[in-house]
């Protein structure tokens, strides 16, 4: 059975201005760092063969600090990448109209059946296809203990993914989205059993569960 | 805002055998080591008042919590464990009639009103779960914590993710998807004012912060 520790990167200064996150270049925050190297020291009493992070800077950083902490080499993969933002919001921090209804246009087609692609950013199918990309890749990857960094919005994706498949509602995808919470630095535990050995109630789990979410624990 | 720890009850007798448990089944020794620990973390949270399913396996975990927390300690039936056919307490678990029944109980589950010989169903673990959320949301203590049991605690993370419009195949995802809760695992849920910052009308305004958090265990 393998196993995949989600880790979502420490506080970054994007975070505090809380807009689309899509800036790739914000770094982490004094207490941001010191968040990582809190779960660092967490990640040493864990057997991690690899850790494998998002591109973006804030992810790079907290893989790091973990990676020196505990000697595993990195890999950086775009499929942890937060959820894509229209380029042009990227670069412009206080929205005016009609900046602001982009945004807004944006945030609201993660929840709309539509299908409507606002600029370049992703909309519900395209972050759902890739969070099926990312549990696909994760189980054709020779390590059975993987430690991954990455994004509060993915992260929660990749588990509505896990619970629901990818079957799953815009509708059912919103609710549960606004309704379940992660911690910069929150680590959460995944299974993968190809074979249908675990089980809940005897009845057999074949692929993904989860087994702790949002850990946060180190934070006192 | 209010904090909700949920607790796991420890491991009773029947847990380390492998048996359903009864009504009145004790915890082991395991069980009650495990909820001197769980009251040592809780010691760092400002719990004002533990709350604790009507079950022994439950009083006695929340008895340890509460000495050492130094706070009141009360009882409910909300948050007791979901209640199976009664034919099967105290049975194996792995044996023929445990098995056979959860083939048909999860197989049906989401068939409308179907129910188990004389068990509850998942109407009856809505309405339960619902009602004890908003027992809680109604206490005047900000800091809670309320052992309750494994099954039980899928329903309650379900009922407070998807709200009052909770359908059984939403509650049969978090079942199938969230491992059980370790024996004096800890699950927290926030209960806020409704936001209406985040895209459209909050579904619920209960959150899932945590689930089976168990570092105290080691």
């Amino acid at each position: 059975m393998k196993t995949v520790y989600f880790v979502r990167h420490g506080e970054s200064e994007v975070n505090l201005r809380n807009y689309t996150q899509g800036d790739h270049q914000s770094p982490l925050t004094a207490k941001g760092r010191e968040q990582a190297v809190l779960i660092a020291e967490r990640c040493a009493k864990l057997p991690v063969d690899i850790i494998i992070s998002s591109t973006m800077r804030r992810a790079q950083e907290t893989a790091q600090t973990i990676s020196n902490r505990i000697g595993t080499q990195i890999e950086s993969s775009d499929l942890f990448h937060e959820r894509k933002s229209p380029t042009i919001l990227d670069s412009n921090e206080r929205y005016r109209s009609p900046l602001r209804q982009m945004r807004d246009a944006w945030l609201a087609s993660f929840y709309s059946e539509s299908g409507e692609r606002v600029e370049d950013g992703e909309n519900f199918s395209d972050i759902m296809t890739r969070a099926g990309e990312a549990l696909a890749y994760l189980e054709t990857r020779p390590e059975n203990n993987i430690l991954v960094v990455a994004h509060g919005f993915i992260l929660r994706t990749v588990l509505s993914h896990v619970l629901f498949g990818k079957m799953i509602s815009p509708e059912e995808f919103r609710k549960f989205i606004l309704s379940v919470r992660v911690e910069n630095t929150g680590i959460s535990v995944l299974h993968f059993d190809p074979d249908g050995t675990e089980t809940y109630d005897n009845m057999p789990i074949k692929g993904w569960f989860m087994r702790v979410w949002n850990d946060h624990a180190h934070l006192g | 805002m209010k904090s909700i720890y949920f607790v796991r009850h420890g491991e009773s007798v029947h847990n380390a055998a492998k048996r359903f448990n009864e009504l009145q089944t004790p915890l082991s020794e395991r069980g009650i080591r495990q909820a001197g620990e769980i009251a040592e973390r809780a010691s760092k949270l400002s719990v004002e008042l533990v709350v604790a399913s009507t079950l022994k396996r439950a009083q006695q975990t929340a008895a340890v919590v509460a000495k050492r927390l130094g706070v009141n300690m009360e009882s409910s039936a909300f948050f007791v464990e979901g209640i199976q056919s009664s034919r099967l307490l105290g049975k194996e678990v792995s044996g023929p009639e445990i098995t056979e029944a959860h083939k048909s109980y999860h197989g049906n589950f989401t068939v409308p009103g179907y129910r188990f010989e004389d068990g509850e169903n998942f109407d009856d673990l809505k309405e339960r779960a619902l009602a004890g959320l908003a027992y809680l949301e109604g206490r005047s203590e900000e800091n809670i914590l309320v052992v309750s049991h494994g099954f039980f605690m899928w329903i309650i993370a379900a009922a407070a993710v998807f709200g009052k419009d909770l359908t059984a195949k939403e509650c049969q995802g978090v079942i199938r998807g969230f491992d059980l809760m370790e024996n004096t695992g800890l699950t927290v849920l926030t209960f806020d004012a409704p936001s209406h910052k985040a895209v459209g009308e909050m579904v619920s305004p209960w959150q899932l912060k945590v689930w089976n958090d168990h570092a105290h265990l080691g």
